[in-house]
């Protein structure tokens, strides 16, 4: 895991979800910046799962290695599904489905970040 | 989220629209959490702890019919969702009491070991969020 895109992932993710959660709480639909947002996150996140990947194989021994890559396949499927639940039906709640998804992908890189520092060697 | 909007109707409103998707939304990441930690829990260590994963899938299911439930629209499903959010809140207080009364019966964390500390205490909101909702989207008593 390459600490600054955690860092970035947990910070752009937690910022992401205000953001989604004002646009519902003012009555706003996302707007093409925020959905843009939403994707750069999901690019980023897609960059670590490659490196992670590709560093995971001879790297250190993960502890636990299925735990470890069901969490980064979960943080890649939930934002795409969310965008799509969330423009399927535009309304002000749209935001807060996004933010919601914008909250599980903190949490998750979060819990791969502990993963993969607890892992030995 | 529950006091949005205030719709003086007669007939059953769908619970997967407007603030209900945002439930459908935090339902089926729950679903999904609980589904692949029960999995994982199940396929490699199962015999350490087998009530604690029983209950772990157990979880699992009733967070995937949650979500079926509250995404539908069918009658059916309005009943199927008052039986899942119902036995969710249900499990999570028994099991989150269990698990502080009784630590030794459960040496492995669940969703809903400790009401769900875990997870942000998020699996105890949940079921009373969607409680609120299916009864603020029912239809009216005859």
């Amino acid at each position: 895991m390459i600490t600054f895109l955690v860092v970035a992932l947990v910070a752009g993710s937690l910022l992401l979800a205000a953001v989604g959660f004002l646009l519902t709480a003012r009555d706003r639909q996302p707007g093409g910046l925020f959905r843009a947002a939403a994707w750069l996150l999901w690019a980023t996140m897609a960059v670590q799962a490659v490196i992670v990947f590709v560093a995971a194989r001879g790297g250190p021994k993960l502890s636990e290695p299925i735990t470890f890559f069901g969490y980064l396949v979960a943080s890649l499927v939930v934002m795409p599904f969310a965008l799509r639940v969330a423009t399927a039906e535009e309304s002000r709640w749209s935001g807060a489905v996004i933010a919601v998804a914008a909250l599980a992908m903190a949490a998750m890189a979060g819990r791969l970040q502990f993963l993969w520092s607890s892992a030995g060697g | 989220m529950a006091e949005a909007t205030t719709r003086p109707t007669r007939e059953p409103m769908p619970t997967g629209t407007g603030p209900g998707r945002v439930l459908v939304a935090a339902y089926a990441v729950f679903a999904l959490a609980a589904t692949a930690r029960a999995a994982v829990q199940i396929s490699t260590k199962f015999s350490t702890a087998p009530l604690a994963y029983l209950l772990s899938a157990l979880a699992a299911v009733v967070y995937i019919l949650a979500t079926i439930g509250l995404a539908s629209s069918r009658p059916v499903a309005r009943r199927l969702a008052w039986t899942a959010v119902g036995v969710e809140l249900l499990g999570v207080l028994a099991v989150g009491a269990l698990s502080i009364a009784v630590p030794d019966a459960f040496p492995a964390d669940t969703v809903w070991s400790g009401f769900g500390r875990g997870y942000g205490f998020l699996p105890l909101v949940l079921p009373v969020l969607g409680l609120l909702w299916l009864r603020r989207t029912r239809p009216a008593a005859p």
